[in-house]
């Protein structure tokens, strides 16, 4: 049989994978295609999670309350001594940035997949980032840091004018942030925001941000290896949000040039070296679509939930590309080498309820199939028969779609998720759907407020006949299989009695 | 055969008889010739008024859903819907909005309370919810501790 030049020795023999749902399904693909052998955490609600039974062998962490399983450091860290893993790659949130935990892997002679501990320290606090940032002639958002009551919070809210943004100093994902649009509001949300951030991140300190309420986020995919090469991998638009938290994001942004582009990048770049930043980060910044100015927003110091839709238009596994850079590996590309193409969407499935303000729903999903086709990629974590729990984030699914350009990666998305079948749970599918059939995102100009300017009450189409027609038949069906008569029918009708009647007229 | 349903808050009745063919289907004022085809694992097959339909369905603890033509809904029996909406909304009663944990607890028993007055503090995964008095009165039970991780529609405190 002919082979190629020989597979280059995997950097570690073993990889813990500190984390679970899709990512840690998708970093187990990653490692067994660079020989590692991959190695999974989890708790007693991940028995028999996907990420479990794919890996070459998973620690228990413990019961499902992610402080006592997921979050637990000593946990983690003794689950990768006792396996023999000689990195440790953190995911997306629960622990990744964190610094005293890529401390903590390092010190216990392992490698940690992800920046150094410094840089996520100095990205993490977002009062000290903002500061750092204005030193290196980084655009931030108006706005104020060191803040230690309500009355100088209330005093730098009128010197910023409302609205504001009230957001956790050690914040990142949401959590603690607040809109604040007038006076008599801040007190009560500065309240809530510092007990989110407080049950969150243990620091309950705030800055504050002016609120741009028509802005744009763009954020800007960085790659720096150990030996000096700082790269960005272009832009992802995220600014369909709820809750501050992405449901759709896409590349090449629609908003963007490519002088706007290269600038931006620049300034991506920029923020990552002030800080020494080595192996996939994000740049995140908001941009006023009528000035076309751009701010700094913050770093996150990890690979991102929608990483996917970069590796397609890059055709760069980031995935691979941060376990090579841990292992000491040089980028073998320059900025110019890089090129962004097609257009590539990515939505994401949850199990929400999008008429009740996105809650969170939870119960077992009673059928899952997934799309597929050309252009079509799928991460996902559960399966058919898959608990979804009330201890973890309810993303069932990423759908990932690439395509020549705009208008036919749109199409490809609506195809794919009208082909995702998922059954038993509340889920935004409908909701996704309807976000890429309104006209102001087809013409890409979707701000962050886009949910609520455009589709604040959105309800379900309503059920046409057919699809009552077919649950009616399927509870015949049901009860001629099982012999009993359907719960909800005429106990008295001739018809519920499995014995008179032969469901389809015999056929 | 009478199928009593709930869809997205709405009572829905519809009624199989049966033709030789299969079933004539009558929804409101809408009356439907249903031919059915067959059942393959959650794919359900029928012909409704000559036209091919081919839905999926699964069945939970009180509820359907189905799939159809790339929608999804969930249909309650009416029973079952009924019964969930007299335990959450009887008057005094308040039902935990999500799963969750809850984060905080702002009364007491015995508590005089008014309408819209915080009594919880919820949270789930990354969202705060505030739990607020649906009317005035007294608190007379709460069933929920700080800490405790409840499931949708628990009833979390009663007031009289």
């Amino acid at each position: 049989m002919p082979s190629g030049p020989p597979a280059p020795a995997p950097p570690f023999a073993r990889l813990l994978i500190a984390n679970r749902g899709e990512i840690a399904v998708r970093l187990i693909r990653a490692c067994r295609e660079l020989g590692i052998s991959p190695i999974a955490v989890y708790s007693e609600a991940d028995a028999d999670a996907p990420h479990v039974r794919l890996a070459d062998a998973a620690v228990l962490l413990g019961p499902p309350p992610a402080a006592q399983s997921y979050l637990d450091m000593g946990k983690v860290i003794a689950a990768a001594r006792q396996s023999g893993a000689g990195a440790v790659h953190p995911g997306y949130g629960f622990l990744s940035e964190n610094a005293e935990f890529a401390r903590r892997v390092e010190d216990a002679g392992l490698v940690f997949i992800g920046p150094p501990a410094d840089a996520i320290a100095r990205m993490g606090d977002k009062a000290a980032a903002r500061a750092l940032m204005e030193q290196n002639g980084v655009p931030v958002v108006p706005g104020a840091q060191a803040l230690p009551d309500d009355s100088a919070l209330a005093k730098a809210a009128r010197a910023i004018g409302y609205p504001v943004l009230v957001k956790a100093a050690a914040g990142g994902g949401g959590k603690g942030m607040r809109v604040v649009h007038k006076p008599g509001d801040l007190a009560e949300s500065a309240a809530a925001a510092r007990r989110e951030a407080l049950h969150a991140f243990g620091d309950d300190r705030l800055i504050l941000e002016k609120y741009l309420a028509h802005s744009r986020h763009i954020e800007f995919q960085i790659l720096a290896d150990r030996h000096g090469n700082t790269l960005h991998l272009f832009e992802r638009e995220c600014s369909i949000q709820r809750r501050h938290q992405k449901v759709i994001e896409e590349t090449p942004s629609p908003l963007l040039d490519d002088a706007l582009r290269r600038a931006m990048g620049a300034a991506a770049v920029a923020a990552a070296r002030a800080v020494d930043y080595t192996n996939a980060g994000t740049v995140e910044f908001i941009v006023d679509p009528d000035t076309r100015a751009f701010y700094f927003l913050e770093m996150n110091t990890r690979l991102q939930v929608e990483h996917p839709i970069t590796e397609a238009v890059t055709g760069l596994d980031l995935a691979r590309w941060q376990i090579r850079i841990a292992a000491g590996e040089p980028l073998p590309f320059t900025q110019d080498n890089l090129h962004q193409r097609g257009h590539a969407i990515e939505c994401r499935l949850y199990a929400e309820d999008p008429a009740s303000g996105f809650l969170p729903a939870a119960g077992r999903l009673l059928h899952f199939q997934p799309p597929s086709g050309p252009g079509v990629r799928v991460d996902s974590g559960v399966q058919t028969g898959s608990e979804v729990g009330v201890h973890y984030d309810p993303l069932l699914a990423k759908l990932i779609v690439h395509a020549e350009d705009r208008p036919a990666a749109l199409q490809r998305m609506q195809t794919a998720l009208a082909e995702t079948i998922a059954l038993g749970l509340a889920t935004n599918r409908e909701f996704l759907q309807d976000v890429l059939a309104h006209p102001v995102f087809i013409a890409g100009q979707a701000a962050t407020r886009f949910i609520e300017d455009h589709l604040p009450d959105w309800r379900p189409q309503e059920i046409p006949a057919a699809a009552l027609i077919a649950a009616a038949l399927a509870e015949l069906h049901a009860s001629v299989v099982s012999g009993r008569p359907p719960a909800d029918s005429d106990p008295h009708s001739p018809w519920a009695r499995p014995s008179s009647f032969r469901l389809g007229g015999g056929r | 055969m009478k199928f009593a349903y709930r869809v997205d808050g709405r009572d829905l009745t519809l009624t199989l008889e049966k033709t030789p063919s299969g079933y004539r289907a009558r929804l409101g004022d809408a009356v439907h010739e249903v031919e059915f085809i067959g059942v393959e694992g959650d794919q359900i097959h029928f012909r409704l008024d000559g036209e091919s339909v081919r839905a999926r369905a699964a069945a939970g603890p009180g509820d359907r859903w189905v799939a159809l033509g790339g929608r999804t809904w969930r249909i309650e029996k009416a029973q079952a819907a009924r019964r969930a909406h007299d335990a959450g909304a009887g008057g005094g009663q308040v039902a935990a909005p999500m799963p969750g944990q809850v984060r905080a607890v702002l009364v007491a028993e015995g508590d005089e309370v008014t309408q819209g007055q915080p009594l919880l503090l919820m949270e789930a995964m990354k969202m705060e919810i505030r739990i607020a008095a649906p009317r005035a009165g007294r608190i007379a039970a709460l069933r929920a501790a700080e800490g405790a991780t409840v499931n949708k529609d628990d009833i979390l405190v009663e007031i009289t």
